[in-house]
């Protein structure tokens, strides 16, 4: 997990970052017990509706911000300063 | 974040940053006898078609769901619609058939490779919304000196 996110204001994206973490290692774990072997059911299928949650999340999430930046490239001067990639990279840094 | 994390975002952002730089073009606006809220709401469908499209050509295409996702872009755009999102039936129910209708091509993925293509998917779109964040964020504190 990257250092920098553990002095950030933004808790949200911590914790996301876990989820994440635990999504992809939950999945990864899943992938054995698709053999004739028993696995929990009741735990792979609540692996299952917790993805699907969490991607409908996300997606929801895409057209929110689509919408809110929709309405922001009004406010924007269109020469060009505000897509500059070193001031967003710089941004994402900090998040 | 890993290196390749890094270089995703790096490589999503270059492209959804030319994207919107496209989309914004004063060649590209509209006229201005549409309804404003009409002109922003096309647009929004642009961004996010933009944001799915650049997320996908910067995953690459050794995963099934980036194929999946441009190709039926590509489709969409031939039949002139505008959701390059909409949800599909899982043709398989089964325990994963919402799964399979969530990720691009999951109907036509054997399980294995389901779940892997899942855990990938969802690693991008947290990706994806965490750029548009600091996209978004940087354009409202600019606009606001």
């Amino acid at each position: 997990m990257s250092s920098r996110r553990s002095s950030s204001s933004r808790a949200s994206t911590m914790s996301e970052d876990e989820i994440i973490t635990d999504l992809v290692l939950k999945l990864q774990a899943l992938l054995p017990q698709l053999n004739p072997r028993k696995p929990s059911r009741a735990q792979a299928s609540k692996v299952l509706k917790e993805t699907c949650s969490y991607i409908r999340k996300l997606e929801k999430e895409v057209d929110d911000l689509s919408g809110r930046m929709s309405q922001l490239l009004d406010t924007i001067d269109p020469n060009n300063q505000d897509f500059d990639l070193d001031s967003i990279r710089r941004s994402l840094l900090q998040i | 974040m890993s290196a390749t994390t890094e270089q995703l975002e790096r490589n999503f952002t270059h492209r959804f940053l030319t994207s919107l730089r496209r989309i914004n073009s004063p060649d590209s606006k509209t006229t201005t006898t549409h309804a404003a809220g009409l002109v922003i709401r096309r647009r929004s469908l642009r961004i996010k078609r933009a944001a799915y499209s650049s997320m996908a050509r910067a995953a690459g295409s050794h995963r099934a769901w980036t194929r999946a996702l441009l190709s039926r872009a590509r489709s969409q755009r031939r039949r002139q619609q505008h959701d390059v999102h909409r949800r599909r039936q899982g043709r398989e129910m089964g325990r994963a058939g919402k799964l399979r209708g969530l990720v691009p091509g999951g109907s036509r993925m054997e399980m294995g490779q389901l779940l892997e293509e899942t855990a990938h998917y969802v690693q991008c779109l947290a990706v994806q919304v965490r750029v548009m964040q600091a996209v978004a964020d940087h354009f409202s504190s600019s606009s606001s000196m």
